[in-house]
């Protein structure tokens, strides 16, 4: 179960990285107005979030318990 | 409970016992911060006139001062503890462990430090905050800046301190004291299961790893923030990123130098932070402050050789003109510290005292290079015919910024009074 958090939060954060820069900024353009402005507003903040679940999953991975593990008291 | 475990007594390194020295340096850092805080204040109800910040051309002033300057040396500063302590856990580096944990703090206030300067240079924050979020262009080296350096960095440092503390927190929690909760909140299950520890090293490894790219991508971002602006001469050139990043670790190895050897000094166990470690980290210094040169050299002569007019302008600003105090003031800084640790490594005799002045001394060249990448280029580059403005910074400026370094002094000191500011051993406990 912790493992698959873990790729859940790593993959979702990348995910969502790349879903929200190249989908939900502006697009990659520059002679338009609407190369200014955002597709999806605060994309910004949902790329943001991307990085903060990515490495995010650094915690799952260690502190979450697991009854794999065998370890749980 | 007995007094001596309310008081702490029985923790190590000195943690939750108050030393008549730390009280009075932490009260005095205290009242520096309230009066940074009472500036801002004052900035923020009767506006940026209050500050020597102008727009450019018409106003000959200059939008970005001592603010943004201080910002890329926050940044810059926080760069080299988080890559020290990345290098160490993911190379072993045992001779260097005793300073991995001031690293992480240094890094984790520098940035603290770094978003409130950028925020105190915002006439109105709330809405520069909020549309930068709501209208970021990731194309923008701003956005990179941003969710690189602010959210990735900070957040990841923010982790990796997490983690790497925990089985420190967890032989903390087994002693009594009023921090108990704390420790236990910190070590959140850790029992130091060989299981538990395979994990803990296999997190910290790949944290390591995706910290160390991250660090150069938001460096260079930060650098790419002036490198990229082709219509501000001075600014703009592909040196700008690399150079960031290698200022970057100069300000930030000497700043982990300072501080270790305070922590040496005033903190107990600090010995263990041994001379050959302050060498290791002199060594680096040495190296970075070389290359630094090297790119302002390179720099220099291109921009003298035969640039444009505006560049020219830029350029006799900082050598002979307005600038040139701080230029070559800020060049003698970074060079004789890097002479005299050039001369100490030819000898192979190390003195301790010289590593930790030069430690000092490049930051003060640090900060002048900062304010000099900031500011000349724009009372002195202006490619429509304004005449040439100038910049003084106010009293409140210089207030917040003396605040913000109190407050990173202050926040240093709060976490050597509430957690091991070196990983424990057995000698600790």
């Amino acid at each position: 179960m912790r493992r698959v958090l873990t790729y859940t939060f790593l993959l979702g954060g990348l995910g969502l990285m790349v879903a929200t820069y190249f989908f939900g900024a502006a697009p990659w353009c520059a002679e338009e107005v609407a190369c200014s402005n955002p597709r999806l507003e605060w994309s910004s903040v949902l790329f943001v979030f991307g990085i903060l679940l990515a490495f995010g999953s650094a915690i799952v991975y260690e502190v979450m318990k697991d009854p794999s593990d065998g370890e749980i008291e | 409970m007995t007094t001596d475990t309310l008081t702490g007594r029985d923790l190590p390194q000195g943690v939750w016992r108050f030393t008549r020295g730390w009280i009075t340096f932490m009260a005095i850092a205290a009242a520096i911060v309230l009066f940074g805080a009472f500036a801002y204040s004052r900035q923020l109800s009767e506006g940026l006139i209050t500050t020597g910040l102008r727009d450019l051309g018409s106003a000959r002033g200059a939008p970005w001062g001592l603010y943004v300057a201080f910002d890329v040396y926050f940044a810059g500063a926080s760069f080299a503890g988080i890559t020290i302590a990345a290098v160490i856990r993911l190379f072993n580096i045992e001779r260097l462990r005793s300073v991995a944990r001031m690293a992480e703090v240094l890094t984790i206030v520098s940035l603290l430090l770094a978003g409130l300067a950028i925020i105190a240079d915002l006439g109105q924050p709330l809405r520069g905050l909020v549309n930068l979020f709501r209208f970021g262009r990731p194309q923008s080296p701003f956005f990179g800046t941003y969710s690189m350096v602010i959210a990735g960095y900070l957040f990841s440092s923010l982790i990796f301190l997490y983690l790497t503390g925990r089985a420190d927190a967890t032989k903390m929690a087994e002693k009594p004291s009023q921090l108990r909760w704390y420790y236990r909140l910190w070590s959140s299950g850790y029992r130091d299961t060989p299981d538990q520890r395979k994990r803990d090293h296999t997190a910290s490894f790949w944290m390591a790893i995706a910290i160390l790219p991250l660090l150069v991508v938001a460096h260079s971002s930060l650098g790419f923030v002036f490198g990229l602006q082709v219509g501000r001469p001075g600014w703009f050139g592909s040196l700008q990123a690399p150079a960031f990043v290698a200022l970057a670790g100069v300000s930030g190895l000497g700043h982990l130098i300072v501080l270790a050897a305070i922590v040496r000094r005033t903190v107990e166990g600090g010995k263990r932070i041994t001379v050959d470690a302050f060498v290791w980290l002199g060594r680096l210094l040495m190296l970075l402050v070389f290359a630094y040169l090297y790119f302002t050299v390179v720099e220099m002569l291109t921009t003298v050789y035969q640039a444009d007019v505006a560049e020219q302008s830029v350029s006799q600003a900082l050598l002979t003109g307005r600038y040139a105090w701080i230029f070559w003031g800020s060049i003698a800084s970074l060079a004789l510290p890097a002479l005299a640790l050039a001369y100490m490594a030819v000898r192979r005799t190390w003195k301790l005292s010289w590593i930790v002045a030069a430690g000092a001394v490049v930051n003060i060249g640090a900060i002048g290079k900062r304010y000099l990448i900031v500011v000349p280029s724009e009372t002195h580059a202006q490619l429509i015919p304004y005449g040439t403005g100038s910049y003084s910074p106010s009293w409140i400026e210089y207030s917040v910024i003396v605040g913000l370094m109190a407050l990173g002094a202050l926040l240093v000191g709060l976490f050597i009074k509430t957690f091991p500011i070196m990983e424990l051993e057995e000698a600790d406990l």
